[in-house]
């Protein structure tokens, strides 16, 4: 089961660059791309920090998506 | 802490590398003080380099982004893992291979530029990893 995430959709609907929220969160911008187009998945703490600063929950950011 | 990282860092490396060299001179004195000195010079130098650069690297970035996040540490895991075994079975079929063509033993200066070579493909591999 893959999971996957809405990041992309909700940083480009709140007008937020790559760079601004590597800068924010403290990550590379390499990590955001890969988490963007489903490569990489967060761990727990940055997933959590991912939800606080696009301020939505986990079923809007995460999805499991089903075999 | 983080204020006195890097001195920490340097000092440590400084301060290791006087001690082993000290400490190979007083095991066997024969050891030219030149090479002694050369080798803490050497380390002191090393280390001032690589300060320099980084420092510098710093005053040029234009923004706050880190240069190494938990992907980047999960990536080197992954590779320091993957390289283990290239070493290790690399290792052992090199001396199978050695043993085959009739090589009973090696010199220690043979061996210390495999591991030079070792060391310098994990350093690049590390690079390559860390830019991913």
């Amino acid at each position: 089961m893959k999971v996957k995430n809405r990041i992309k959709e909700i940083r480009l609907q709140k007008g937020i660059s790559q760079i601004k929220m590597a800068e924010d969160l403290q990550i590379t911008r390499q990590t955001i791309n890969a988490i963007e187009k489903h490569k990489y998945n967060p761990s727990l703490e940055l997933a959590l920090k991912l939800l606080k600063y696009l301020d939505v929950t986990v079923d809007e950011l995460f999805q499991l998506e089903e075999d | 802490m983080e204020k006195y990282k890097t001195l920490i860092i340097a000092i440590t490396v400084i301060g290791g590398m006087s001690l082993g060299f000290s400490l190979g001179k007083l095991f066997i004195p024969d050891l030219p003080s030149a090479l002694v000195a050369a080798g803490i010079g050497g380390s002191i130098v090393g280390v001032a380099l690589v300060i320099t650069i980084g420092k510098i690297r710093q005053k040029q970035k234009k923004n706050n982004v880190p240069d190494v996040d938990e992907r980047t540490w999960s990536n080197m895991k992954n590779f320091y893992a993957i390289s283990l075994y290239f070493v290790l079975f690399g290792s052992m079929l090199l001396v199978c291979i050695l043993f085959i063509s009739g090589i009973k033993t090696i010199e220690l200066g043979a061996v210390s530029i495999y591991l030079l070579l070792l060391f310098m493909l994990l350093v690049i591999g590390t690079h390559i990893v860390r830019r991913q």
